[in-house]
């Protein structure tokens, strides 16, 4: 090697020490410690001399970081002195900017407690990332449940399947209620799954007492949670008890569970063993639950770690294929557990959460912190002229450009840090509130959370960093001849722009709030008037389980219409607000699986009782015995779907006999939800299928509801001594329906205010300072003869060009974000000109009402006051 | 007069014996030589500033040298007052010592 390689320190180390010696280092420190380098190296070798150097580095470093510290701590002290003094001295400003900083991190804090709460499902499982549902996907139709029989040929022929379960709920419709006898206390359950032995494995519920491998193997199995535990037998134990079920199985408690959390999607009190069904079948045949036919349960599997889901999932559908001996048109997919809460699929097992809210959630708390930083910008630079002094001094002392801006992001920072503390009164305070909104029940923690205060961290930083950016590289511009000189309007009028439009971002924030609002409003006022094409007031619902109908429908329904409260009775399978289940049918000789109609039970008087108009033909009618067997009622879109002109009389039938008729079309009524189309309806008489009555409608009229319902409830009893009475209003089911569209409505009205309030402040606080800034130039005005509404109307003008430009960036977006959610209703209102008109006007009108007391005050002040030091 | 400190004196009798070439380098060399020990850097600069805050040595940049990287040399050079506290000093020492031979201190030990 030759000697020049040594010929100079390490570059690193220069580098270090350059660092450390910043006023020095670059003229001749540098150069002193090169040349001694030299000097060394030639006579002591270049590892020596090296080791010289990193020492020498070393030595320096404690003394270096001392001082640091030592000069930072002086200054931050005198930043926090500067800061707290402003805070105290310009009360306004403070108050605006702390108040709205704390509105906007409370609602981000709340959505973050939401989010957080959405995302925790299904997570406390041990194998939870190991965990998925088969689920499949007919052309665009998803499905969570799978064949009975596909459990177990996962487990034999696939080794990445570790272990597979069924779940199924127990009853089919919705508010199905299941009769368990004690002791002989009978009580209504409604949480109830039935699964395989192996569900115990997979899923973390942890027994209390029982032999989680064995408890749900044997038939007539159950096992339940410790709340069912001390409801049923209180402080006794409840290891082999029997529990009579729907007065006609006897089920042996063979393990108690802890509670099921909250967080996860699956809800239950009893788990049944699948085995069960074996012996007294699931919807009518014993092995509903083992072939490849039916498919009335959800299947989830446990994988080996590591496993690759996606390959799986072409394996699986091999394995489908293999076994039913055809190309499926089902599409097998898996589906991680803890995705499943939040894209809970048709039909949905457990819990189901939904993705919008947390989006809409996320999308206002940002809007709102973003109008809380836009405030701060805004003030912060418009009573620049308050800080030209200080700036110009400590740049003159010795001040660079960064130490500035340091300062003032810190006292952003600052001011965020101390809306926090509010906020966290706020969000202790509004949480109920919030939870009875949502309907969750949320916890909020964040000492005892370290995600939660990692993420309130970063949202100081991040908040305090983007309101005080601007403020800060704009502050620490001025030069400071010109800030000491006094010639600070230069100033004041460059940054005047940006204020400009960041009132106008403002402005298109609560303009297209206020349209979003009244579009969801709209929609909702609209679902909630709709013609649905029935009645739905005055109508009690008593679900029929335990009655035996077929024999005592009719002197049940005489009884009942003895009553001079009660008009009519009628019974059917489904309710018209949700009907659901159907599927190909047969017409003139031809079969068409294309076409899927779904299939009403109904009684001689259901179109009578619900008002459903009938288009064409005749009702069921009891004279004509044949109607029984082969009469059928279609809809107008059935009519449609088929084709026929003249439908009355074609041969129709849908598993009947060949010899089913049709004797009418009803009109469209909505038996599903307003998100979906009217779909091809038959009707038939509920006397052929006794087994599929439901429901009992009784109509009743408006007096005396109370006196009404207890003569139901002793009517009833007399039929059904199994069951304990119960009841609903139809209305409030309907209502039941659309309930998160409400609570979604509702949320956004008010998430809607809270925002204007905030962007209301700030305006607040910038007129408060314009006009200040005009003082003069309205004294003079004065002088001069200007009326107080012409001043007024000087300091608004502004404020209307602002709004109007703001309109044109709103109504586009609003456009574009109402007509999306619209999307979401098959019947939907058309996006409405007038509620863009009306939402201009009102940010206007609001604006303008922000203003006027600034301006009035400014514009009536006397000119003497404001002249005087001239 | 101000009296100087030791290392002071010491710096400053440095740069007066170094003449047109009296900057950190050979000051440290020249007290090693008188004094025996390795004098940091600080140890210098921190004299050499404190002396020229008291108006007796005054200093200026050199041209840049490859040798050093492209860094200047601060080279020092001592002002009259400069000149007129050696002399101060060398009289005193000068005095003090007189008629004192360094044999009479070394049997003392």
């Amino acid at each position: 090697m030759t000697k020049k390689d040594f010929g100079n320190p390490p570059k690193f180390a220069e580098w270090i020490l350059s660092r450390i010696y910043p006023d020095r280092g670059h003229f001749t420190s540098l150069g002193d410690f090169r040349e001694e380098y030299l000097e060394i190296c030639s006579q002591s070798g270049p590892l020596k001399t090296m080791l010289w150097y990193w020492i020498q580095i070393a030595k320096s470093i404690p003394c270096y970081l001392k001082n640091q510290i030592y000069w930072r701590a002086v200054m931050i002290t005198n930043y926090l002195k500067i800061t707290l003094r402003i805070i105290k001295r310009h009360k306004l400003y403070s108050f605006i900017n702390i108040s709205g900083f704390a509105i906007g991190l409370t609602c981000t804090i709340l959505m973050l407690v939401y989010v957080h709460h959405e995302l925790s499902y299904d997570r406390y499982h041990e194998n939870a990332e190991n965990i998925y549902r088969v689920i499949n996907k007919k052309e665009t139709d998803w499905n969570s449940l799978s064949p009975g029989a596909l459990k177990s040929a996962l487990v034999d022929d696939l080794p990445e399947v570790i272990s597979a379960a069924r779940v199924c709920p127990w009853g089919d419709y919705v508010d199905f209620k299941g009769l368990i006898n004690y002791e002989g206390n009978r009580y209504l359950e409604d949480r109830f799954l039935i699964v395989d032995p192996e569900f115990l494995e997979i899923f973390t519920f942890p027994l209390i007492s029982g032999d989680p491998q064995t408890a749900l193997s044997e038939p007539f199995s159950v096992v339940l949670t410790q709340e069912m535990a001390e409801k049923y037998f209180g402080h006794e134990d409840p290891m082999g008890r029997i529990l009579k079920f729907e007065n006609r199985y006897d089920y042996k408690i063979t393990g108690v569970l802890k509670n099921v959390p909250a967080s996860s999607h699956l809800q239950f009190d009893f788990l049944i063993s699948l085995s069960t069904t074996y012996y007294t079948s699931y919807r009518g045949r014993k092995d509903d639950l083992i072939n490849w036919t039916h498919w009335f349960s959800a299947t989830y599997v446990q994988l080996e770690k590591g496993c690759n889901p996606n390959i799986l999932e072409s394996k699986i559908q091999a394995l489908v294929e293999r076994h039913i001996g055809e190309r499926s048109q089902n599409e097998f997919h898996l589906q991680a557990l803890t995705k499943i809460y939040l894209n809970n699929i048709n039909p949905p097992i457990g819990k189901s959460g939904d993705i919008r809210y947390i989006y809409l959630f996320s999308g206002i708390a940002f809007i709102s912190i973003l109008i809380a930083c836009f405030n701060y910008m805004n003030l912060s630079t418009a009573r620049s002229a308050h800080r030209f002094k200080e700036v110009g001094i400590r740049k003159i002392v010795g001040a660079n450009r960064l130490h500035l801006i340091r300062q003032f992001l810190g006292e952003s920072i600052l001011f965020a840090i101390i809306s926090l503390i509010f906020s966290l009164f706020l969000v202790k305070l509004l949480l109920p509130a919030f939870e009875s909104l949502i309907d969750r029940e949320l916890d909020f923690n964040f000492l005892y959370d370290s995600w939660m205060l990692f993420a309130l961290i970063c949202i100081i930083v991040l908040i305090g960093t983007i309101s005080g950016s601007y403020p800060a590289f704009f502050l620490s511009s001025f030069s400071p001849l010109n800030t000491l000189k006094g010639g600070f309007k230069v100033g004041a009028k460059k940054s005047s722009g940006v204020r400009n439009s960041l009132v106008i971002f403002q402005f298109v924030f609560s303009i297209g709030l206020i349209i979003c609002t009244f579009t969801v409003y709209n929609q909702l006022s609209y679902i909630k008037n709709r013609d649905l094409g029935f009645r739905k007031d005055h109508i009690i619902i008593v679900p029929a389980a335990g009655m035996n109908l077929e024999k005592d429908y009719e002197p049940l329904k005489n009884e009942l219409s003895q009553y001079s409260q009660i008009t009519d009775v009628s019974v059917s399978n489904k309710l018209p607000s949700l009907i659901t289940g159907g599927g190909g049918a047969k017409w003139e000789g031809k079969t068409d699986e294309n076409i899927r109609f779904t299939r009403g039970f109904v009684d001689y008087n259901f179109l009578d009782l619900y008002g459903i108009e009938l288009l064409e033909g005749r009702n069921f009618s009891k004279r004509i015995t044949t109607d029984i067997e082969q009469a059928y009622l279609l809809n107008k879109t059935a009519v449609k779907a088929i084709g026929w002109k003249a439908p009355i009389g074609k041969r129709f039938n849908q598993w009947g006999n060949e010899d089913g008729v049709v004797i009418g079309v009803v009109d469209d009524f909505h038996f599903l939800s307003l998100h979906r189309k009217i779909e091809p309806l038959v009707l038939s008489l509920i006397q052929n299928e006794w087994e599929e009555a439901t429901y009992l409608s009784i109509k009743i009229s408006s007096n005396d509801i109370a006196d009404t319902l207890s003569f139901i409830e002793k009517k009833i009893n007399e039929f059904s001594s199994e069951y304990p009475f119960s009841y609903s209003f139809f209305d409030e089911g309907i209502d039941r329906m659309y309930r998160s569209e409400q609570t979604l409505g509702q949320s956004f009205i008010y998430f809607t205010l809270i925002t204007i309030f905030v962007a209301c402040l700030g305006l607040f606080g910038l007129t408060s300072f314009t006009a200040e800034q005009k003082t003069k130039e309205i004294g003079i005005r004065k002088v001069l003869g200007a009326s107080v509404s012409g001043i007024v109307c000087l300091l608004s003008r502004g404020l209307v060009k602002w709004v109007l430009i703001a309109n044109s960036i709103a109504w586009p977006l609003a456009w574009f974000f109402s007509n999306r959610w619209l999307q979401n209703f098959a019947y939907r209102i058309n996006v409405n000109l007038w509620n863009f008109i009306l939402s201009a006007a009102l940010a206007l009108v609001i604006a303008l009402i922000t203003v006027s007391y600034q301006s009035i005050k400014a514009a009536r002040a006397n000119p003497v006051d404001s002249l005087r030091y001239e | 007069m101000k009296f100087l400190s030791r290392p002071e004196e010491l710096v400053l009798l440095a740069v007066w014996r170094l003449k047109e070439n009296a900057y950190c380098l050979p000051i440290k060399k020249q007290l090693l030589k008188l004094t025996k020990q390795d004098w940091s850097f600080g140890a210098i600069y921190d004299p050499l500033d404190r002396l020229e805050k008291k108006g007796l040595l005054d200093s200026y940049l050199s041209e840049p040298t490859a040798k050093r990287g492209g860094k200047r040399k601060r080279i020092y050079k001592l002002t009259p007052s400069g000149i007129r506290a050696l002399i101060e000093i060398k009289t005193i020492s000068d005095e003090g010592w007189d008629g004192i031979r360094l044999r009479i201190l070394k049997e003392e030990l």
